[in-house]
């Protein structure tokens, strides 16, 4: 079905004034920077949250991620999505931090098994994604985002966190079972079975 | 390994979240982005301070390299100066006429008295005409002293050729025999149809010359004449000691 000749101006629109906005903020204009802080922060606290357990620490990782967004906004060659550009600034920045700050070191093991979430029929709210998610340690939760939620492939994964594409299948299998076991466990609390 | 529904559904709901950061998380990344801009304007400051300080080393070296250079042509014109010397000599020669006017000055009283030798007693003429012969003589004789002691130096030859010159302008050779001659008027009347000459040849620069060569000639005389005693005491000590032996 072709989209509507109104809905595609007001797209072009958007961009137009979303490039207009980045020239602006690659001269250090303040007032474009904050624009597209202020349009931007939210949904990148959202990623960086998912990586990180702690809000405020998420949020100052947010801060540093979105400063080298501004120190390396003439790099952006308008050619894909500018989202999509600040999103993988603010994962790398995540990743980075749990490499360095937390020391995570990842264990090389290619066994995996194929485990599927197609039985799970419950609905959950995001607030219980979220707490499922960060109960996971860091090197599954790594490996469980980026293939589960941002949709990379195993072999970029590898690349990204530095170790093989099998290490990556294999520490996704471990977090998918981890996962299953914490539904279960929800399931049989919310049941009253425990 | 293929994603499956409850992963779509967390991706969904994941990516459709929003967490509003804090009020002030602006102003920290403000205030970050503010210190980087410092930062590069600084960095752009060090350089210009760099860039600023080296012109400044060229400029000073090349000033002090031209300042050489100009301290050896001056070398080259140090005949040039020795040239002026001799031209500050005969502009002296020119200003001679200021500094002998106050000697000259009882010449004018003698042409006076003569004008008039009824007012005043012809003995006192005879007088000043003879003090003036005088100390005509004595200029003459200190100029005279110089046209013997020519040495090869090239400004004690200049020095010479100036004495020369006042020496030609100079009549004092002329009055020179008459003083000693007994009939005293026919000097005083020659000295007097010669009075212009006279002017010229009193040479302030001349004189002070002609000191300078006599206060290095006795200085000269006088080492030697020590030199000589000593040799001389020397050598009658030795005759004495050989003798004696």
């Amino acid at each position: 079905m072709p989209l509507p000749l109104k809905f595609n101006m007001k797209v072009i629109n958007l961009h137009q004034e979303e490039k207009e906005l980045i020239e602006l903020a690659v001269d250090n204009n303040r007032h474009a920077q904050q624009k597209i802080y202020s349009k931007f922060a939210p949904k990148m606290l959202s990623v960086c949250r998912q990586y990180i357990k702690d809000v405020h620490q998420a949020e100052d990782i947010m801060i540093t991620a979105f400063m080298k967004v501004f120190t390396s906004l003439k790099n952006f060659e308008h050619k894909g999505s500018f989202e999509g550009w600040v999103r993988r600034i603010m994962i790398n920045e995540c990743i980075s931090y749990i490499r360095v700050q937390k020391k995570v070191t990842f264990i090389e093991d290619e066994t995996y098994f194929e485990e599927s979430f197609n039985n799970i029929e419950s609905k959950f709210s995001v607030e219980d994604i979220q707490t499922l998610i960060d109960s996971l340690p860091d090197g599954y939760k790594m490996v469980f985002n980026l293939y589960a939620i941002e949709g990379f492939k195993h072999h970029e994964i590898g690349a990204m966190l530095g170790i093989n594409e099998g290490t990556s299948k294999s520490q996704l299998s471990h977090a998918r079972k981890m996962l299953q076991d914490q539904i279960n466990k929800l399931k049989n609390y919310s049941n009253g079975t425990e | 390994m293929v994603p499956n529904k409850f992963e779509e559904q967390i991706r969904e709901q994941l990516n459709a979240r929003e967490i509003k950061p804090s009020e002030m998380s602006w102003d920290r990344l403000d205030a970050m982005l503010s210190v980087a801009e410092e930062k590069k304007t600084k960095r752009s400051f060090g350089w210009l301070y760099i860039a600023a300080s080296i012109l400044v080393f060229v400029t000073a070296g090349l000033f002090f390299f031209n300042q050489n250079t100009s301290e050896i042509t001056p070398d080259a014109t140090i005949v040039n100066q020795e040239v002026t010397k001799d031209s500050v000599n005969d502009s002296s020669e020119k200003i001679q006429n200021e500094v002998p006017t106050g000697k000259m000055q009882p010449l004018v009283q003698v042409e006076e008295n003569i004008a008039e030798p009824t007012n005043q007693n012809p003995q006192s003429t005879t007088k000043n005409r003879v003090s003036i012969i005088k100390s005509n003589q004595s200029i003459a004789q200190k100029s005279t002293p110089n046209q013997q002691k020519n040495s090869p130096s090239p400004k004690q030859e200049v020095i010479a050729q100036n004495n020369g010159k006042s020496d030609i302008k100079n009549p004092t050779p002329v009055f020179s025999n008459p003083i000693n001659s007994e009939n005293k008027e026919v000097v005083a009347q020659n000295e007097v149809n010669q009075k212009p000459s006279t002017k010229v040849t009193v040479s302030a620069s001349s004189l002070l010359s002609q000191v300078d060569g006599e206060l290095e000639l006795t200085f000269r005389e006088k080492v030697l004449q020590k030199v000589n005693k000593n040799y001389k005491e020397v050598k009658v000590a030795l005759s004495t000691r050989n003798t004696q032996e």
